[in-house]
């Protein structure tokens, strides 16, 4: 019997090549679509829906103090006991620093520290126009830190929602500012 | 680049079959398997981080918190893991609980924690731990509703979640897409050896035919089935044998002709020469009482008719060779006898024929045709060679039948290359200048025909000492 002489031999090169080629790409198709692979591969971090709203129990949530945590968060601090219903009164307490309780979470103030007996009448609050309050402060505000700044604001605000807020020092003017998360 | 064996249309067709739906399977079972993996963790990311934001909103938070609320607050989290129970983690400011006995988790990244803080939303990453387990941690930050804004309350609460149930899941999936593929590719190969089936015996049908074709039998015919390229193959391959039996036919119906017109004249011509022959001895007899020129001119139209005798009896016998009408008349002979009695009738018994003749010897052949070749052979040696001619005649045992052995060899100076292919063919001149020759030119193809009629076969070469060397060789016993 004869045999008959394959039809590869019989042919230029170049379409078997391109056949090898071919089969190549779809052998690599193949092996990417199944190297994509089983199992639970790790992913980034992916955001997922809004955050958990939470209630905060007390009186009220005007008069809100904020202090901050070492990495410089603002964690605020509703005066529940009685709502400070005035700028001045939660000015006060801010520049009182932060409670045992506070303190014991790792809460702490970037404002320098204060004999209130002998500077918290230097303290107060006043109208400077229909939305800005004006914070009369004891020390100098030209050299106070960002967040710094932002407890100050924070907490002034916190009384009228919505104002700006400037901070009135013996070396400066700072703002106005608005407090925003 | 080694080049891969040549496969058969078979193996090839079977090959393409199996890659294509090996291609479609897998791809079907990857891209259905990702999709039902990506839905399976999905659900559960989404339920995950959902209940996690449900159940943190039902805890009332008293701000700054404190370690013993904090704690309260992850333990009652923690009881109520979806879909799998979970281990809760709570991080306010430096205060760290958790549902477990480690206050930290090692599964939470600080990539997450970072992408938590800085953007209150809720959010959870896939990781694996030291052993390779998935597991899925959730970030839910909490806030709260203050002045008609959304603020940090500064709680953060992670949980983590092994996806050891999701893991089986989808490694029953892949399980499955296996299960399903490997049938698959098995029930592949039936088509593909139908379709192979179908290509290849139409192939096969058309090779044998091919074959039966080269063997002589054009008659041969491919059954055409359906209306396929295949099918068009094969009535083109019909129609090229039918074409071809024509004109074959046609041709040997012509050779026929040409073959039958030279019998019928060589008979024709017959009667009349033997008149002629019969004339021209009488005259040859008387020539001397005629005139010197007319007695040359009788023994020349003598001599030619006698050449003309020998050629037409020579051309009647190569008819009847083409006829298929030349028979064989057998006798028991001894050869050295035949052979010598054959040199005697012709005068050739003296110096310039030497013989080498075996004793003893017998053969059976038929003695008239045997005498006639040998006459030819030897006569041809003398006219063309040269003399001294030898004459060898030898026996060789074979398996198949002793073989009758016989060479004829002269001392002229052999022959022109060019000429061996042809000097067996008939009127053939080795020397194109001489047209006229003793012989009537047939006289090596009678002795070829003869020897073929005998079952032997007889070649034609130069010798070693250079004159030409004919070798007879053919059945000791030959058969009618």
């Amino acid at each position: 019997m004869t045999r008959t002489r394959p039809w590869s031999t019989a042919r230029p090169r170049t379409p078997a090549r391109r056949r090898t080629a071919a089969a190549a790409t779809a052998a690599l198709l193949l092996g990417a679509v199944v190297l994509t692979g089983c199992g639970i591969k790790p992913t980034g971090v992916i955001e997922s829906g809004a955050a958990g709203k939470v209630v905060v129990p007390g009186p009220g949530t005007k008069g809100t103090v904020y202090f901050v945590t070492a990495d410089g968060r603002l964690f605020p601090v509703p005066d529940r006991d009685q709502p400070s219903r005035s700028a001045a009164a939660i000015l006060v307490k801010l520049l009182m620093g932060p409670d045992e309780e506070a303190r014991a979470a790792g809460l702490e103030t970037r404002l320098p520290p204060l004999d209130i007996k002998k500077q918290g009448a230097s303290a107060g609050t006043s109208m400077l126009s229909d939305d800005t309050v004006g914070v009369g402060l004891p020390f100098k505000v030209g050299t106070l830190s960002e967040v710094a700044r932002r407890q100050l604001v924070c907490t002034i605000a916190s009384t009228e929602p919505g104002y700006k807020v400037v901070l009135l020092g013996p070396d400066a003017d700072v703002g106005p500012a608005r407090c925003d998360f | 680049m080694k080049r891969i064996a040549p496969l058969g249309l078979r193996t090839r067709l079977i090959a393409a079959f199996l890659l294509v739906a090996a291609i479609s399977a897998v791809t079907t079972a990857t891209l259905t398997y990702q999709q039902a993996r990506t839905a399976v963790l999905k659900q559960s990311q989404d339920t995950a981080v959902s209940t996690l934001r449900d159940q943190m909103e039902t805890q009332p938070l008293d701000l700054p918190l404190t370690q013993a609320q904090l704690q309260r607050i992850v333990t009652e989290l923690g009881k109520r893991g979806k879909p799998n129970p979970w281990n809760v983690f709570g991080e306010y400011g430096t205060l760290r609980a958790s549902s477990t006995s480690a206050p930290t988790s090692t599964v939470v990244t600080e990539e997450l924690r970072r992408k938590v803080a800085a953007h209150p939303h809720g959010a959870f990453q896939r990781v694996t731990d030291t052993a390779g387990r998935p597991y899925l941690a959730v970030g839910m930050p909490a806030v709260w509703l203050h002045n008609e804004t959304r603020e940090p309350t500064g709680l953060v609460v992670y949980a983590t979640m092994p996806l050891a149930t999701e893991g089986k899941t989808v490694d029953a999936m892949v399980e499955a897409a296996k299960r399903g593929a490997v049938p698959g590719l098995a029930i592949a190969v039936i088509p593909a050896l139908l379709a192979a089936r179908s290509v290849l015996r139409p192939v096969r049908d058309m090779r044998l035919a091919a074959q039966r074709l080269g063997l002589g039998r054009l008659d041969t015919r491919i059954e055409v089935r359906g209306s396929d390229e295949l099918a068009g193959l094969a009535r083109t391959f019909n129609e090229t044998a039918g074409a071809l039996e024509q004109s074959v036919a046609e041709l040997r119906e012509a050779e026929a002709r040409a073959r039958r017109f030279a019998s019928d004249v060589s008979h024709e011509l017959r009667t009349p020469l033997a008149g002629m022959l019969a004339v021209t001895e009488v005259l040859d007899e008387d020539a001397e009482h005629f005139d010197p020129d007319t007695a040359a001119a009788l023994r020349l139209v003598s001599a030619e008719t006698g050449k003309l005798a020998v050629l037409v009896e020579d051309l009647m016998e190569i008819s009847r060779f083409d006829a298929r009408a030349a028979e064989l008349n057998l006798d028991d002979v001894d050869i050295a006898e035949a052979v010598r009695k054959s040199l005697e009738r012709r005068h050739w018994d003296d110096e310039r024929v030497h013989t080498d003749l075996p004793s003893q010897v017998r053969a059976r052949l038929d003695s008239r045709r045997f005498d006639v070749v040998l006459a030819n052979l030897v006569g041809n040696a003398l006219r063309h060679g040269g003399a001294p001619v030898r004459v060898s005649v030898r026996t060789q045992p074979r398996p198949d039948g002793a073989r009758l052995r016989i060479e004829v060899a002269d001392s002229g100076p052999g022959i022109a290359p060019e000429v061996l292919p042809h000097i067996f063919d008939r009127f053939f001149k080795a020397d194109a200048a001489r047209t006229r020759s003793a012989g009537s030119g047939l006289g090596l193809a009678i002795t070829l025909e003869n020897v073929r009629l005998h079952g032997g076969t007889l070649t034609a070469a130069n010798g070693p000492a250079g004159g030409a060397l004919f070798t007879l060789d053919m059945p000791l016993e030959a058969q009618a």
